[in-house]
C-alpha cells in the first residue's frame, strides 16, 4: 500500500514531507488538506521551520501509536521525555503555540505536562516570569494572603474553619 | 512571549492540586483562577497535618464554589494526631461528596500518649456515609478500633483492608458487597484471646489474607472461569455468607443446608500458608466435624518449609481436599504425617489406614513431581501417643503444601490454631 505524502510548507518557506497518516494527527492539517487540497505543500505562516522540524518529527514518531503493546508504549513514553529534554523553554513555549494552532492533542499535553512539571521546582517569582505575568498585589495584599496562610498552619479546630471561610 | 490565557489554563490543569492553589499568589488576576480549571485527572491527596488538610479543604471549597467538577481519586489520612472526630468527620464527607475512590484512614488507637489534648479518640464513629460510599473502590482502615455496630454496604467496594485495628471482628458486618473481591487483615489486634467472627455478603470475593507476627495465610479462590460460573448460580440464588471466622475464612453458607455447604468445596478453596516461616501443622480433634492444625512459627527461611500432618479426627479424611498443586515454590519440604493421639478406638484402624492411602497417594504424586523412579520410603514411628509417618526423604522440589477449605484460625495465647474441617491428598 502506497502512503500519500504530504508536503508542509513553514513561514519561512521551508519545506518539509510526512506521510498523510502522520500529517492527519494534526487536524488543522487535515482540514486544509481536505478543504483546499494543495499542490505546492500545506501553507503554514504561524509555523517557523526550526519548530515545524520538531513537530514533524513528533508526528512520524506517534504516525503508529500502540495499542495494547505495553513495551512499545514505554519506549514511546522515553522516546516523548528525550524529545523535550534538552528544549529550552522558548522553543517550549513555541512548541505548545504550534501544537495548538495544528492542533495535535498529543504533543499539546506533552509540551504542557512539560511546562507543569517545570512549575513544580519554582518560585512564584519564577513562575510570573515564565509567564510574563505582572504582580499586581500591593505589598499589604501580599502581606495578607501570607499572613493567612500562616495562620492555617498554626490553628485547629474552629478557629481553623474560619479561617477557611474568610477566604472567600 | 506570552502564551495566551487559555493555554496558560491547560498549563495549570496538569499541576498538582498544591502547586495550582499557589498559583493564587501570582496576581489579582489568578488570585481565584486555580479554583476554575478544569482539572484534567484525578487528584490524591495526602492528609498528615493541619497545613495538608487546610489546603484539601481550601482545595474543595475553592472548587465547589465555582462549582467545577473535580472527583478525587485517592485520600489518605494519615495524622496520628487528629484528635477531633469533628475533623475527621469534615474530611471523610467532604472527599466522599467527590466521590473518592480510594480511601486510607490512619488514626493511630495503639498509644494514648500519642493523642494529644484532652480528647479520646477511642469513642470516634466513623460516619455511616463512609459504610455506604456509592463510589468508594478501596477502603483502608488503620488502627480503627472496630466498636459497636458497623454495617458496611458499599456496593462498588473492592478492596478492604484493615490495618493494625482493634476490637471484635463481629462488629464489622458487610451486606451488598457485590464488588469486594479482596480482603485483607493486618496485625489485627484483639481485646482477648477470641476476635469474634465476621459476616460478609460477598460472593465475589476472590482473595482473602490475613497476616500478623506469627506468619501470613492468604486464601484466594480459583478462579478458574468454569469452575467459578458453575458455583457462581449458587451464590446468587443461596446467600452465601463469607465469614471470617476468627481471623480466617470460612466460606459457609447462611443457612445450614447440606447444598450450601458443598459450595465452599466445588470452588475448592485455596489457602497458602506462608512459606516464610516453617509451620508445623498439627490437626486436632474439635468439637466440630473436622479437625484443626495447629501452626507454629518457626525459624524463617525462605526455601524451606516443614509441614507436620497429625490428624487425629474421629472421621478422616471427611471431604475436603488437601491439593497440591504443581507449580513447585518450596524447594524443600518434610511432611510429617502423624495418626493417632486420642481417636476413639473402633475409629482408629480406619483412619490409620485412611492415613496410609493417603501417605501412599502422596508419595506417588510427589514421586511423579520428582521423577523419581522409586517410591521413597517411609518410616512409621508410633510413639506413646501419636503414630507418625516420616517421610523425610521427600526433599527435592516438594509441592507447595495447599490447604483447602480452612474454616478458622484463633489466636490463642501465643500459638495460632488453624482449623480444617478436613482434607484428603490429591495430585
Amino acid at each position: 500500500m502506497s502512503t500519500k505524502k504530504i508536503t508542509l510548507l513553514s513561514s519561512d518557506n521551508e519545506l518539509f514531507t510526512v506521510d498523510e497518516e502522520a500529517a492527519n494527527q494534526s487536524l488543522t492539517i487535515k482540514h486544509l488538506i481536505e478543504d483546499t487540497e494543495p499542490e505546492n505543500g500545506v501553507p503554514l505562516p504561524q509555523v517557523h521551520s526550526k519548530i515545524l522540524a520538531k513537530v514533524t518529527e513528533y508526528l512520524i514518531k506517534h504516525a503508529n501509536e500502540p495499542d495494547n503493546d505495553a513495551a512499545a508504549k514505554e519506549e514511546l513514553k522515553n522516546w516523548d521525555d528525550k524529545f523535550l529534554e534538552k528544549v529550552n523553554h522558548e522553543t517550549l513555549f513555541d512548541l505548545i503555540l504550534a501544537a495548538n494552532y495544528l492542533d495535535i492533542k498529543g504533543l499539546l499535553d506533552l509540551t504542557c505536562q512539560t511546562v507543569a512539571d517545570l512549575m513544580n521546582g519554582m518560585s512564584v517569582v519564577e513562575v510570573r516570569k515564565l509567564f510574563n505575568i505582572v504582580n499586581d498585589f500591593t505589598p499589604e495584599d501580599e502581606a495578607e494572603v501570607r499572613k493567612r496562610r500562616k495562620r492555617g498552619t498554626k490553628t485547629i479546630g474552629p478557629s481553623n474553619d474560619q479561617a477557611n471561610q474568610s477566604n472567600h | 512571549m506570552t502564551l495566551p490565557e487559555d493555554l496558560i489554563n491547560h498549563i495549570f490543569s496538569f499541576l498538582s492540586p498544591k502547586k495550582l492553589i499557589q498559583t493564587s499568589l501570582l496576581s489579582k488576576k489568578y488570585r481565584t483562577f486555580w479554583s476554575t480549571v478544569p482539572i484534567s485527572t484525578n487528584v490524591s491527596f495526602a492528609v498528615t497535618n493541619v497545613y495538608s488538610m487546610n489546603l484539601f479543604l481550601q482545595f474543595l471549597r475553592g472548587r465547589l464554589l465555582n462549582s467545577t467538577a473535580t472527583s478525587i481519586e485517592r485520600l489518605s489520612i494519615q495524622w496520628w494526631a487528629l484528635c477531633e472526630s469533628r475533623l475527621i468527620n469534615t474530611l471523610i464527607e467532604s472527599a466522599l461528596q467527590h466521590s473518592v475512590q480510594h480511601l486510607h484512614i490512619s488514626l493511630n488507637l495503639r498509644s494514648k500518649g500519642v493523642i494529644v489534648r484532652s480528647h479520646n479518640l477511642s469513642s470516634y464513629t466513623l460516619p455511616p456515609v463512609l459504610l455506604s460510599a456509592p463510589n468508594l473502590k478501596t477502603l483502608t482502615l488503620d488502627s480503627v478500633r472496630l466498636d459497636g455496630w458497623v454495617p458496611m454496604t458499599c456496593p462498588d467496594l473492592e478492596g478492604l483492608v484493615l490495618l493494625c485495628c482493634r476490637g471484635q471482628f463481629n462488629n464489622l458486618k458487610g451486606s451488598s458487597l457485590g464488588q469486594l473481591r479482596r480482603l485483607e487483615v493486618v496485625n489485627y489486634r484483639s481485646n482477648g484471646n477470641d476476635i469474634g467472627s465476621m459476616e460478609m455478603e460477598a460472593p465475589r470475593l476472590e482473595c482473602v489474607s490475613y497476616r500478623d507476627e506469627y506468619g501470613s495465610i492468604e486464601c484466594s479462590f480459583f478462579g478458574s472461569a468454569e469452575g467459578w460460573d458453575a458455583v457462581d448460580d449458587c451464590f446468587n440464588t443461596c446467600r452465601i455468607w463469607t465469614r471470617l471466622q476468627q481471623g480466617i475464612i470460612n466460606n459457609a453458607a447462611s443457612s445450614s443446608s447440606s447444598k450450601m455447604c458443598q459450595v465452599p468445596l466445588e470452588l475448592a478453596h485455596h489457602v497458602r500458608v506462608s512459606a516464610e516461616g516453617i509451620f508445623h501443622l498439627r490437626k486436632e480433634v474439635t468439637e466440630r466435624e473436622g479437625c484443626s492444625m495447629r501452626a507454629h512459627p518457626g525459624k524463617k527461611t525462605k526455601t524451606n518449609m516443614n509441614c507436620r500432618l497429625e490428624p487425629v479426627e474421629r472421621n478422616w479424611p471427611g471431604s475436603g481436599s488437601l491439593l497440591l498443586p504443581r507449580d513447585n515454590t518450596v524447594a524443600a519440604a518434610d511432611f510429617f504425617i502423624g495418626v493417632g493421639s486420642q481417636p476413639e478406638p473402633n475409629h482408629q484402624t480406619s483412619s490409620t489406614s485412611v492415613m496410609a492411602s493417603a501417605m501412599a497417594e502422596l508419595l506417588t504424586t510427589t514421586a511423579k513431581h520428582n521423577n523419581l523412579n522409586t517410591t521413597p520410603t517411609s518410616t512409621t514411628t508410633t510413639t506413646s501417643e501419636t503414630k507418625i509417618m516420616d517421610i523425610t526423604h521427600i526433599r527435592s522440589s516438594c509441592p507447595r503444601l495447599t490447604i483447602t477449605e480452612l474454616s478458622s484460625f484463633s489466636r490463642s495465647s501465643r500459638t495460632p490454631v488453624l482449623t480444617l474441617s478436613s482434607f484428603v491428598f490429591r495430585s
